[in-house]
């Protein structure tokens, strides 16, 4: 197999595509566990948001509601989520295995509902979000393959990487809601209303699972299918717990598994079968967080060392 | 004057216990007749065919009884390792397993009915317990938590378990290109149906003599003392002498046998074989950690919280034959009903209300202070 330039490009390519939804909804439960919320409904909320989004631009018409749709159902479902976990007290657990099951259920009832169907729907006349031209890097060849295809939304995501970042890290009100994470009772001390952060926080940050969820249903290709979310919440989840909560580790952890995923589609045409190559970027995700962690620990073991021998 | 009995309490106590989920069914059904209102059905007689499908008769009984078999064995392990701290969801991988390997053993293992089974249902526990090992393993000497690994330990199962059906040892018996599945297991190595022509297997049985073993273990002995303790207060556990590593290992292995048994009671008792994603695309281990939370890890709730489920699932399925709607609504039944009971609603309202009553006393004497 001769590998070109072109073809290492592609691989690039479709690695950037395969990460800024993961990124999206790794941000969204970094903010969450932050403010020491569980947030295991990511997928539920994936998939609500990403058919919502297709059902709004398949009757409206219009990208810009289309995307606002999906992020409202976002917000709203995460909300749900915050509201019964902070106001009501509910576990965590129990909340978001509750949401998924109930997103898994209104989104296969809708679709059938619908479009009379359980499997794909796909509309050509449909149009998705709006590709990005770069302007002088069409022009080179490598290059316009590496960057090709990606809409406003996958830009958006590495942007909102940043907001985050800045949000969390460089305002008052990320400094509250750090605050409320590393210990809540002294947040509530002074002053911070913890239960309301707590469930802005989290109601805010669906909004980047809709975003997510628009390029699933409304990016590269218009369709939706049931279970398009396809376990890309728990992922996330996993992506989160690589950063370690951090918005711009956040870029790292999602590349990692946006490279293995392109890498498992990128091997199916060769010998390799498709059902052994799926595991790449679970394999992956356990490998990086052991070695992560051992690194970890023979550290803290020789600064053990180094302070008794002191 | 002491003996007399608190009616007030013990009514109390009732209406917590059974007012909640009566509450909670209560609304989700309400909600779920609007939906079916919406698409175009009458709700009453929907529902009607629902728990006709459920429980109606011996029939449909049976086969509530004979899908919630997989689902207990996926609550109980669950019941084990949460309640021991260990937020462990890797039923799903090591049920898949246990299945995959049980109907593979129980198909090829030479010798007469009985040993395949016995060899089959053995193979599944070692299986499954160090598939739950490994994940334990992980977390013990890698510091990778549970829900991470387990989770992605349960999606690599089923690539595994789906990829060596799909080339290695799919039945050769079979010709049609899109039927995935392993050979079919010889009548004698199967087990038994209870009532001839009804599908409820010896194997929900089984699951019920698992039900109290787990209970006796977890309740009863000094293992299930010390897990316990380990779950609620690691530190004190370890103060109390207790090794944390060994309880680990120990409730991980046993923890996996009960995941692993599950998937090979509904290999042996009713597909009689491995089909690629059978245990995946119903969910029953979900389904089991589901009823194992709402049951707060008590065995004995945690089977009646599974034969609910299993029957809102084979009810649903009913109503799909039955009229227009579609099955997944009994999803979003099934995810409302678990979202309610998911909060304690009428500790919260009685609470709300009894702040109210004692803020009022209180403005009173305040008053009369004044």
């Amino acid at each position: 197999m001769t590998v070109s330039v072109e073809y290492l490009a592609s691989v690039f390519n479709s690695t950037l595509r395969y990460m800024t939804p993961i990124l999206l909804i790794t941000l969204c439960a970094n903010v969450c566990s932050k403010v020491k919320v569980f947030n295991i409904a990511l997928e539920g909320t994936l998939l609500t948001s990403a058919f919502f989004a297709f059902l709004t631009q398949y009757f409206v018409r219009n990208i810009f509601v289309a995307v606002l749709a999906g992020m409202a159902v976002g917000c709203l479902m995460t909300f749900v989520m915050g509201f019964f976990i902070v106001k009501l007290n509910g576990h965590p657990m129990i909340v978001g295995m509750a949401l998924n099951t109930f997103a898994m259920g209104l989104t296969t009832f809708l679709l059938s509902l619908v479009f009379h169907t359980k499997g794909v729907v796909s509309d050509v006349t449909m149009k998705g979000l709006t590709k990005v031209t770069l302007p002088v890097i069409s022009d080179i060849p490598v290059l316009s393959t590496m960057f090709s295809t990606l809409t406003t939304v996958d830009y958006l995501a590495f942007f909102m990487a940043f907001v985050v970042f800045v949000i969390l890290y460089k305002t008052p009100v990320g400094f509250r809601l750090r605050a409320i994470g590393i210990n809540d009772a002294a947040a509530s001390s002074l002053g911070i209303n913890v239960q309301k952060y707590q469930i802005i926080a989290v109601t805010v940050s669906g909004a980047l699972i809709g975003l997510a969820g628009c390029l699933l249903s409304l990016g590269s290709v218009t369709l939706f299918v049931q279970n398009i979310s396809s376990a890309r919440g728990y992922i996330s989840l996993a992506a989160n717990a690589l950063c370690r909560n951090h918005p711009l580790g956040a870029l790292l952890s999602s590349a990692l598994f946006g490279f293995s995923t392109a890498l498992s589609y990128v091997l199916q045409n060769t010998a390799a079968k498709q059902q052994l190559l799926n595991n790449i970027p679970y394999i992956c995700t356990i490998a990086a967080m052991a070695i992560y962690n051992l690194v970890n620990l023979k550290k803290k073991e020789r600064l053990k060392a180094k302070k008794g021998n002191a | 004057m002491n003996k007399r009995i608190d009616w007030k309490r013990i009514g109390g106590a009732l209406l917590e216990s059974l007012g909640q989920p009566f509450i909670a069914v209560l609304i989700s059904f309400l909600l779920g007749g609007i939906i079916i209102r919406f698409a175009g059905e009458k709700a009453i007689p929907t529902y009607a065919i629902m728990l006709n499908g459920a429980f109606g008769n011996g029939f449909y009984l049976s086969a509530t009884l004979s899908r919630a078999t997989p689902i207990i064995m996926g609550g109980l392990a669950v019941c084990i390792a949460w309640r021991s701290g260990y937020e462990a969801m890797g039923g799903e991988g090591q049920m898949i397993l246990g299945a995959f390997c049980g109907a593979l053993v129980a198909a090829y293992f030479p010798g007469p009915g009985i040993v395949k089974i016995i060899m089959a249902i053995l193979v599944a526990c070692v299986v499954g317990a160090a598939y739950s090992v490994l994940s334990g393993w992980l977390y013990d000497r890698f510091d990778v938590t549970f829900i991470i690994s387990t989770l992605m330990l349960n999606y690599i199962a089923n690539n595994l378990a789906s990829y060596f059906t799909t080339y290695v040892v799919k039945d050769p018996a079979s010709l049609d290109i899109n039927s995935i599945f392993t050979a079919k297991i010889d009548e004698t190595a199967r087990i038994g149906k209870i009532f001839e022509g009804y599908s409820i297997h010896w194997g929900f049985v089984l699951a019920l003599v698992m039900v109290v073993v787990t209970y006796v273990i977890l309740y009863r002995t000094s293992f299930g003392y010390k897990a316990k303790m380990g779950g609620l207060n690691p530190r004190f556990a370890l103060y109390g002498g207790i090794n944390s590593r060994r309880m680990l290992y120990l409730v991980m292995v046993l923890s996996g046998v009960m995941a692993g048994l599950g998937g090979v009671f509904e290999v042996l008792g009713s597909k009689y074989r491995y089909v690629d994603q059978m245990i995946f695309s119903t969910a029953y281990a979900w389904s089991g950690m589901v009823a194992a939370l709402l049951a707060n890890f008590n065995p004995f709730g945690t089977t009646v919280a599974s034969v609910l489920l299993a029957g809102l699932a084979t009810g649903g399925s009913a109503m799909q034959r039955g009229t227009s709607i579609p099955v997944e609504t009994a999803n979003m039944i099934e995810g409302v009903i678990t979202l309610l009971m998911s909060v304690k609603l009428i500790a919260l309202l009685s609470e709300r209300f009894s702040i109210k009553k004692k803020k009022t006393i209180r403005h009173g004497k305040d008053g009369e202070e004044a």
